[in-house]
């Protein structure tokens, strides 16, 4: 990796729980917006069936793909980490992106919650 | 080498000491700031940092007697002290310069001041930026204040919403006031921004990798990042209003297929990471205080890092919490409750982290102590009831009353005004000869403690019981009368407070050559000795805390024992260092004073002002003056290899001038594209948001300009880009190439991205359309002019570079202008593109209607 | 206990109906559980600072950040999430009746209310809403300028009224009474004075009220009262207002057929009396700056009275 990379690409892995969080957000908030823009403009109808699976959905995979981050950083792997010399170094990114990960879960949780609770466009 | 180094204290120290003749007076001299009227231009960010600071203050002050004069207004029902009119606007003014001309800058100045010093470098990356920020932002600033003396301050508030905010409900240029008058706070926010994020990340003291960096610059990383991606949505929304306004494009005009709620989703897309913005960096400085009063290091760092980022990443989720009784779906509500949820849990991190570490000490109740534990009190109030206003249906009930007005002044002022001067208290005897009186400073605390709590408490109390935000008054005989005297009551206790504090403040602080020292037995780097140079050498530092870990440390950096004693090139000059482990990559030539930087502010605020008033030609001129300036400015700078590599110490021996991906000019432009990158998504997301909401005005594949025409700008554009690089890498050919064929290929790029964007904009303009017809039409032709001002600022750029070819300041080695340019060359032309392509291939995917 | 403190016509948490109430026990709820937090975050706090050494090293162990910091955050608020979702899922359900009809139109700086039968205006009012307990209420609101908010924090929550939608806010009075509602969204000069009447009625006495409405003005039969009217109409006033019966038929100011019937006057700002009448018609801007109703100081004392005294007719 061209030594200029190794800031961004670590520092991007560090917060990829974060990244996850917020791509499943903009995610499941655009495809509400949409479905019930149409259906206030009088073009869909399809939004009870379809969003609030959708939403749970897109839930489901990020908290996986942030299970997945989070344990490959306890375990020690993912770009960077395991070629990281200094220990003190490897063991600070390895517990604060396992914890943004973690962390990024919950807040997913969270996020989809509401898809079980609350119809689409009430 | 290196690794050796980080991992054996007992290595010999880089340099032997006495140090030689003559060297030390030698690097005094070039860090002196310049005498007489000339003093005005200093660049060191010492001095900049305390102009800045004590603006920001002043602002503080200034909206503080706004809020006076409200607060009197309000004592009783009925009340005759100020008319509806001048009401309105001190309440929009107390917003907006608290927000914008106190907050923001007060925290950005401490970084300033205090960033370069913490990390053991001699100043921030580019210093002639750092004073531009704050000159644009002193002369703009103060001119904006002047408004509330001539009855022309904005007065719809500080998010000042459309339609009321537009030329049919305000019609006069009060709002345009607000509109280019955030201008150059906009513009000094970026500065500021990509300084931080390239100071933070490649100018620190080598050793200090990225787990022992003081949380303060974690703090301010984090922060940076936050202006990077939000303060484009607030200058892409003042953009539209303003055409709006002047031009009538119709943005968010409902019934020309424009949206209200267009304007408020970018205003709070940026509002909300805003008072992160000014919270981070606060918690960040209570991280550094919070350790050396309890005279133990910071309990759970990892922790508390992680917080910040979370928290930074997590405040671009909630916005849509300042919209909730906006009839959006409840569906999507709910997300934006459930983000504001997540949110506070990293703040709950850092509080438990600061008492673990109180707990793990013994702290001793000096001034700055009592402003944390006043912090700690009156932000977990506010943060509590920020909970409450995360549920959507409390908001129902609270938004846009009085319990909003309690919430946000004990989040503010509890979690950055009181840190504030917690630092004030802690940091001045670093920055002047004498420290603050303790004696004094308990009353001021003692004031400013029960005065918060008087005035905001009964708030929560008077907004439930009915009394909404923003009334100039109020009937008697709903129960507000006695609660709204107490909250007036406890306002003239926060400013006798303030006063106490500027009164001991006018006595004690004594700026210049020499400090107090470190009274307060602190652990990091800002309280070694310094002077204008900042410290004699740069240290290296293996710990955290290094003034507590690594013994002697502040005679051996007195002595010149570390890195770079000396001044080899005859300049400014710190070592840039790698993001992640810090280890020495090249020494940076800085510029020094000039009169170029504080002309071009001057002209800067002069160019929005005049534009304001309608003044067009005498701001035009302005402008270009301004841009003249800049030019001149930078003229000095990339100085290229003047030296050969420098020997450092320990063996180091660094170039002197670097360019490629490791340069710190490099980075400057990276973030500049990644603020280019996000006003433009912000734009799409407009463009979209009109179509989503008014789908009626997007029009028919036959009213659309034909294909030819997106190709051929497609065509042009493309061109442009390969030459210039081809132009890159006929200049990197080294001293066999052809001058003449790379000054050709270059001045080429120039009429291609013209004829690329005046292709664009005929290909719209020959169908017929028209920008004020319609909310489409609007946004289609703010793709096309966003373009137009890239075309113009490119060319500028190119121009200079050419500029810089011809007189021989350009070669294959000397080449950060021309990589610059290329930078933000390719970038436009990708905008371009992308462009392009949306406006062409969007209605087209979507049918019309 | 602390009613004294939290009542009042305006007050969210002296609730009138159930959707107020359920957002009531929510703060409530709130209130007394963000307290205990408090609390306790300043008692840790408190002994970090006081107790010394050794009984104090287990605050500073780092199991107590993850602890207070995480773990205990993430149960309490997610509990508190589900509460307040399910809050929000009652308060937004359709209700079950048919409601009563109403539209509210916010405009600079008053309330123009229509009651509608089969989706179409019955009748016109202004600034006056009378319901009846026990049945609920569909308010569609929308703006004939900029952002205003209709706000009744006794009975719901509040909603904006936005240029280009339609807002829809249901609510239902439980208690007889008189709630009294304010503009919450900043809308220029005089939002500060722009309130309005909220009357919850038996059913009999909403019923006769809806038909004393529905009607057309009341001819006038006094002489002083004629000279009033014909006054009213004389002086041009019919341009911006209603009069259901007489030729006064503009529409750009509130609807006035029964406005002798209505508490107050100028949106909630002065009590409604031939006296207010009469300031308001000669100097309305002194009472209300900024507000679109020219002043009419050129009536004398006497045709004054009489305007107002026909107005006061007007139940």
């Amino acid at each position: 990796m061209a030594p200029w990379l190794r800031f961004p690409v670590k520092f991007l892995y560090l917060v990829s729980g974060l990244v996850i969080w917020a791509t499943h957000f903009l995610l499941v908030y655009g495809l509400n917006g949409v479905a019930c823009a149409r259906r206030f403009s009088g073009t869909a109808g399809w939004e009870n069936d379809v969003v609030p699976a959708a939403v749970l959905a897109a839930t489901a995979v990020a908290i996986v793909i942030n299970g997945v981050i989070l344990i490959a950083a306890v375990l020690g792997r993912g770009p960077g980490i395991g070629a990281e010399p200094d220990a003190s170094v490897r063991n600070f990114w390895q517990v604060t992106t396992a914890l943004l990960a973690g962390l990024s879960i919950v807040a997913v949780a969270w996020t989809g919650l509401p898809a079980l609770m609350i119809g689409p466009c009430a | 080498m290196t690794d050796k180094m980080q991992h054996d204290p007992a290595m010999p120290l880089p340099n032997g000491s006495p140090r030689p003749e003559g060297e030390f007076e030698r690097l005094k001299a070039t860090w002196e700031p310049p005498r007489g009227i000339s003093f005005v231009t200093v660049v060191n960010n010492t001095y900049v940092g305390l102009f800045y600071i004590g603006t920001a203050f002043l602002f503080f002050v200034l909206a503080g007697i706004l809020a006076m004069i409200m607060r009197t207004q309000l004592a009783a029902p009925q009340g005759t002290l100020v008319s509806q009119e001048t009401y309105n606007q001190l309440f929009t003014m107390h917003g907006t310069v608290m927000m914008f001309l106190f907050a923001v800058p007060a925290v950005e100045a401490l970084g300033v001041y205090l960033l370069p010093n913490m990390q053991a470098a001699r100043d921030l990356p580019f210093p002639r930026l750092s004073a531009y920020a704050f000159w644009a932002y002193f002369f703009g600033g103060l001119a904006f204040f002047c408004t509330i003396f001539v009855g022309l301050a904005p007065d719809a508030g500080w998010f000042i919403y459309p339609p009321l905010s537009s030329s049919e409900y305000s019609p006069g240029i009060n709002i345009d006031f607000w509109l280019l008058g955030i201008g150059f706070i906009e513009i000094s926010a970026i500065a500021g921004a990509i300084e931080i994020i390239v100071g933070v990340l490649k100018t620190r003291a080598p050793g200090m990798s990225l787990d022992k960096m003081p949380v303060y610059s974690w703090a301010m990383l984090v922060f940076a990042g936050l202006i990077v991606f939000a303060f484009p949505a607030i200058i892409l929304g003042t953009a539209l209003l303003e055409l709006e306004r002047a031009f009538g494009w119709p943005f968010f005009i409902a019934e020309k297929g424009g949206s209200p709620l267009l304007w408020q989703h970018l205003f709070w897309f940026f509002g909300h990471p805003e008072v992160y913005i000014i919270f981070l960096p606060a918690a960040g400085m209570v991280s550094m205080i919070v350790p050396t009063i309890a005279q133990a290091p910071l309990v759970a760092y990892r922790l508390v890092v992680l917080a910040i980022i979370a928290t930074g990443f997590i405040s671009f989720g909630v916005w849509v919490h300042h919209m909730f009784t906006t009839g959006i779906p409840q569906l999507s509500l709910s997300f934006f409750s459930a983000a504001s949820m997540a949110v506070s849990v990293p703040s709950g991190i850092q509080v438990f982290a600061w008492i673990a570490t109180m707990a793990s000490g013994r702290v001793r109740l000096t001034t700055p102590a009592l402003f944390i534990i006043g912090f700690l009190f009156i932000f977990t109030l506010g943060g509590l009831t920020g909970v409450m206003v995360g549920m959507v249906p409390f908001d129902w009930q609270a938004h846009d009353t009085y319990f909003i007005v309690a919430h946000f002044h004990y989040v503010l002022i509890g979690g950055m005004v009181f840190p504030l001067f917690a630092a004030f208290y802690y940091w001045i005897p670093q920055a002047s000869r004498t420290r603050l009186s303790e004696r004094v400073g308990r009353w001021v605390f003692g004031l400013m403690f029960a005065g918060v709590n008087i005035t905001f408490f009964p708030m929560h109390i008077t907004g439930l019981i009915g009394m909404p935000r923003r009334v100039y008054t109020y009937p008697a005989g709903f129960g507000w009368d006695a609660l709204n005297f107490v909250s007036t009551l406890g306002a003239f206790i926060i400013a006798a407070g303030v006063a106490l504090f500027i009164f001991d403040l006018l006595r004690r602080f004594r700026a210049g050559e020499g400090n107090a020292g470190n009274v307060w037995g602190g652990g990091t780097l800002e309280w070694l000795p310094s002077g204008n140079y900042a410290n004699r050498s740069i240290p290296r530092v293996t710990t955290r805390y290094p003034l507590w870990e690594q013994p002697g440390l502040a005679d051996d950096v007195a002595a010149g024992r570390f890195y770079l004693p000396d001044n080899p090139t005859g300049g400014r000059e710190t070592i840039v260092t790698s993001p992640l482990h810090a280890e020495p990559q090249y020494v940076v030539q800085m510029p020094g004073p000039s009169w170029a930087t504080l002309l071009a502010a001057f002209f800067t605020a002069a160019f929005f002002l005049l534009l304001t008033v309608k003044l067009v030609t005498p701001a035009l001129a302005c402008g270009v003056i301004a841009v003249a300036m800049v030019l001149w400015w930078l003229w000095d700078t990339d100085p290229g290899p003047t030296h050969p590599p420098v020997d450092i110490g320990g063996g180091i021996r660094l170039p002197v001038y670097a360019t490629g991906p490791v340069s710190h000019a490099w980075w400057a432009m990276v973030v500049l594209m990644l603020v280019g990158g996000t006003l433009f998504a912000c734009l799409l997301f407009s463009y979209v948001f009109l179509w989503v909401t008014n789908p009626s005005f997007w029009p028919a594949a036959d009213a659309l300009p034909p294909i030819g025409w997106p190709v051929l700008a497609a065509a042009f554009y493309a061109a442009s880009s390969i030459a210039i690089a081809t132009a890159s890498r006929l200049l990197g050919r080294g001293p066999g190439r052809s001058v003449a064929a790379f000054n050709l290929v270059l001045f080429a790029a120039m009429p291609l991205l013209i004829a690329a964007f005046t292709t664009d904009l005929w290909a719209h303009w020959q169908t017929g359309l028209r920008a004020p017809k319609s909310g489409y039409a609007a946004a289609v032709y703010m793709i096309v002019g966003l373009q137009g001002f890239y075309t113009g600022v490119l060319s500028i750029m190119l121009a200079y570079t050419l500029a810089r070819s011809l007189t021989g300041r350009l070669n294959a080695v000397r080449r950060s202008t021309f990589d610059n340019t290329m930078l933000l060359w390719h970038f436009g032309v990708a905008q371009g593109l992308a462009g392009l392509a949306i406006v062409t291939l969007f209605p087209r995917l979507v049918g019309s209607g | 206990m602390w009613t004294w403190m939290v009542s009042g016509p305006q007050s969210a948490l002296d609730p009138g109906g159930p959707h107020a109430s359920s957002i009531a026990t929510l703060s409530w709820i709130m209130f007394a559980g963000g307290g205990v937090i408090f609390l306790i975050v300043m008692l840790l706090l408190g002994w970090a600072l006081v107790v010394p050494g050794r009984r104090s090293a287990w605050l500073s162990n780092i199991y107590v950040v993850v602890v207070g910091g995480i773990a205990f955050p993430i149960v309490t608020l997610s509990a508190l999430l589900i509460y307040g979702l399910s809050i929000a899922r009652t308060i937004t359900a359709m209700p079950g009746e048919a409601p009563l009809e109403i539209s509210v139109v916010g405009e600079q700086f008053w309330w123009r209310v229509h009651y509608l039968e089969n989706g179409k205006p019955a009748f016109e009012t202004a600034n006056d809403i009378h319901i009846p307990v026990g049945q609920p209420v569909r308010l569609s609101l929308t703006t004939a300028d900029v952002i205003h908010s209709f706000w009744v924090p006794s009975l719901a929550g509040k909603l904006d009224m936005i240029p280009g939608q339609t807002n829809v806010l249901t609510l239902k009075p439980d208690r007889l009474g008189v709630y009294r509602g304010q503009c919450a969204e900043f809308c220029g000069g005089a939002h500060a004075l722009m309130a309005f009447d909220v009357v919850a009625l038996a059913q009999d006495q909403f019923d006769a009220w809806r038909n004393g409405q529905s009607r057309a003005a009341r001819e006038p039969t006094d002489p002083f009262l004629r000279r009033g009217k014909k006054l009213f109409l004389a002086a041009g006033c019919g341009s911006c207002h209603t009069v259901r019966g007489t030729s006064a038929d503009g529409t750009i100011g509130p609807d006035l057929t029964h406005v002798g019937s209505r508490r107050s006057i100028a949106a909630g700002t002065l009590p409604n009396n031939r006296g207010t009448l009469g300031g308001w018609i000669s100097g309305s801007q002194h009472l209300k700056p900024g507000n679109k109703m020219p002043p009419f100081d050129m009536l004398s004392g006497q045709d004054l009275l009489a305007v107002t005294s026909y107005l006061e007719s007007l139940k």
